[in-house]
């Protein structure tokens, strides 16, 4: 399921987070109470997560939800660090 | 003769037991692998083809007057919706507390464009059968051949509908 036409897409971090943590979409969506399928949804941009899930997320992977979640399209990491490397 | 409070410790008691016998189908839903062949979303797209048109064959089966067409016509449509309710796991069918927030949500969206299309075809169908009751305006009177055709086309679409618009929409079911 897309998100409506004239709604925001919400971009997302939790596919590299995940993977920074060795989990598996399946604990994913254990640990937050979702559908394996949905975490799927979420990684892809198909679906913008509740506040409430958003929360769910941030709190287990111990972000700041805006470190996760973001309107705009979210930098790469290695963008981010390069360029905190040469303000340095 | 019950107290109250017996009784409702009793519809209690079945309220819990209902309760857990959905969740028993939902779990069964979710994990159930025998349909997955029918799953991926090309394929579930022909399933729901296929579905939308042993409805209509059933439509054709019921209009002529046999018992035993009427017999194999329901035969056919529930076999057929049954298969397209299990290759999408019912949700369309599961409460809120077994789905989460998107199926929910996918759910709610499938029900709506179902809702229009059946109450679309009972009014239709009921509206010809009216105009067609008066046989003065074409050489034509309504059987009950014809009756069964909307009363069969009415419930396989009212069963299946939601699931077909659902299974259409979804990436992964």
């Amino acid at each position: 399921m897309s998100p409506r036409s004239d709604e925001p897409v919400v971009h997302n971090r939790i596919a590299v987070l995940r993977t920074e943590r060795d989990m598996s979409r399946k604990e994913l969506a254990a640990a937050v109470d979702v559908h394996y399928q949905t975490v799927g949804y979420l990684e892809r941009g198909e679906y913008n997560p509740s506040l409430a899930l958003a929360l769910r997320i941030s709190q287990l992977f111990e972000l700041p939800v805006e470190a996760i979640f973001s309107l705009e399209p979210l930098p790469l990491l290695s963008e981010q660090f390069s360029t905190k490397d040469a303000r340095s | 003769m019950n107290t109250p409070t017996e009784h409702e410790s009793r519809r209690d008691q079945r309220r819990r037991a209902t309760e857990q016998q959905v969740a028993k189908v939902a779990e069964r839903r979710f994990s159930d692998t025998r349909f997955d062949g029918l799953r991926p979303l090309p394929r579930r797209r022909a399933t729901i083809v296929g579905w939308a048109l042993s409805v209509v064959v059933v439509g054709a089966m019921t209009w002529v007057d046999d018992p035993y067409l009427l017999l194999a016509a329901f035969a056919l449509g529930t076999a057929t919706t049954w298969v397209l309710r299990a290759v999408v796991r019912t949700v369309p069918d599961l409460p809120d507390e077994h789905l989460d927030e998107r199926l929910v949500r996918s759910r709610d969206r499938a029900y709506r464009p179902a809702y229009q299309a059946v109450v679309g075809l009972t009014l239709c169908g009921t509206s010809l059968m009216y105009f067609l009751l008066d046989a003065s305006r074409i050489d034509y009177a309504v059987q009950p051949a014809h009756l069964n055709t909307l009363l069969m086309l009415v419930l396989f679409t009212s069963f299946g509908l939601p699931s077909a618009i659902y299974g259409w929409e979804a990436q992964e079911v």
